[in-house]
């Protein structure tokens, strides 16, 4: 069966948007990707890494305190060389996040509502994609 | 009708809807604005411009006599109208709120939409003769002005935004702003959790960078950082301020 929707026509969908990744934080692993224009490994590695700073510990923990909460923020935005970055944590993986990278000029907040919406599909197809490097 | 309809195709050539996505390119918000201001400029009777963007949120814009006159609250039902003041006679204070709406509720809205409806209908209620107002070609001078060489103070406009935030110089807390509390506790992230933000923007870097995270629950607090690379703002702000903490960015990377 066709998964509901593919990293890539995700990555379309999203106005302004050069690449998405769909990461394993804990693990530091790209799991999927799609660029506009092919991009090095490294450039998905570090969205990865920044993934993990920003929703992981200790500022995870940190704002859990500042917040009362009793979850980490599920999401996270980054302004850095003139770019957006956001970062939207899975509710079935907690480990795993949705990562793009955004023009100055595009709408954040418009990538994270399409971003929560989708998350969770990736989390099973991602999974089934491990399964099947490993089968 | 004949002046909607032109203003309606003019909005279509800047920001059409599916097809047109690639057309929403930096400078459309100013694009928009300086339309709308040509359509301003040319009302004389009274007139409420309704905008509308693909999620159904509103802007309303209440227009008279060659003047922008209030400023509607996005979304909100009923606009939300400039308290009066005295004396009414002020014509600069009256200008610098609107002047302040269109920098701020009204560029906000236009930053989010993606696509854009307009109406305009004769409004429900009479014109307060005490509302001022600010004329059309003084809005343009002055936004062209802020929009123009001047350097924009993005801490300060920050902390201004802010419930609680504190101002950061050389990792050391140079002032506090709004509530004492909160304060404390932004002073407890900013040594358990700060670090690890800066290490994900790669700091310290020299131009303006941004790390914005969200409370639990739809209308919680904001958490951003916000760095001009010489200093840095710690804020927990109303969730409705996300698009303007992202239009501070955009202005000072410009």
């Amino acid at each position: 069966m066709a998964p509901p929707v593919s990293i890539k026509s995700l990555r379309e969908s999203l106005p302004g948007c050069h690449a998405l990744a769909y990461v394993d934080m804990e693990a530091r692993l790209v799991l999927l990707s799609d660029a506009q224009v092919p991009l090095p490994q490294e450039a998905f590695d570090g969205l990865c890494l920044r993934a993990r700073l920003a929703l992981g510990d200790p500022a995870a923990r940190a704002a859990c305190d500042l917040f009362g909460a009793a979850a980490p923020p599920a999401e996270a935005t980054l302004f850095r060389d003139g770019a957006w970055e956001v970062f939207v944590r899975g509710s079935v993986c907690p480990d795993e996040a949705l990562c793009a990278l955004l023009a100055a000029e595009a709408a954040p907040d418009l990538a994270l509502h399409h971003l929560r919406a989708a998350v969770d599909d990736f989390a099973e197809d991602a999974g089934m994609a491990s399964a099947d490097l490993r089968e | 009708m004949n002046g909607l309809d032109r203003l309606n195709r003019k909005l279509a050539k800047l920001k059409g809807n599916q097809g047109a996505v690639e057309r929403s390119v930096v400078g459309g918000t100013d694009g928009i604005l300086e339309v709308l201001l040509a359509e301003i400029d040319e009302t004389m009777l009274p007139r409420e411009m309704i905008l509308t963007d693909e999620r159904g949120g509103t802007i309303k814009l209440l227009v008279a006599s060659r003047r922008l006159m209030r400023v509607g609250a996005p979304g909100a039902p009923v606009d939300r109208p400039i308290p009066p003041r005295a004396p009414v006679n002020d014509e600069d204070d009256g200008a610098a709120d609107i002047v302040a709406a269109v920098n701020g509720r009204l560029r906000d809205f236009l930053d989010r939409a993606q696509t854009l409806d307009i109406d305009a209908v004769r409004p429900q209620d009479a014109i307060d003769l005490t509302e001022i107002g600010c004329p059309a070609e003084r809005l343009a001078q002055t936004l062209r002005r802020s929009g123009g060489t001047t350097p924009v103070d993005g801490i300060a406009a920050c902390l201004a935004e802010a419930v609680a935030g504190l101002q950061l110089c050389d990792g050391e807390i140079a002032r506090h702003v709004g509530d004492p509390d909160l304060a404390e506790r932004l002073a407890a992230f900013a040594e358990a959790g700060l670090p690890a933000l800066d290490r994900a923007l790669g700091a310290p870097q020299t131009g303006p960078d941004c790390a914005i995270l969200p409370g639990p629950g739809p209308d919680a607090l904001l958490l951003a950082r916000l760095s001009d690379g010489r200093r840095t703002a710690l804020v927990l702000t109303p969730a409705a301020a996300f698009g303007r903490l992202a239009g501070l960015c955009r202005a000072m990377s410009a």
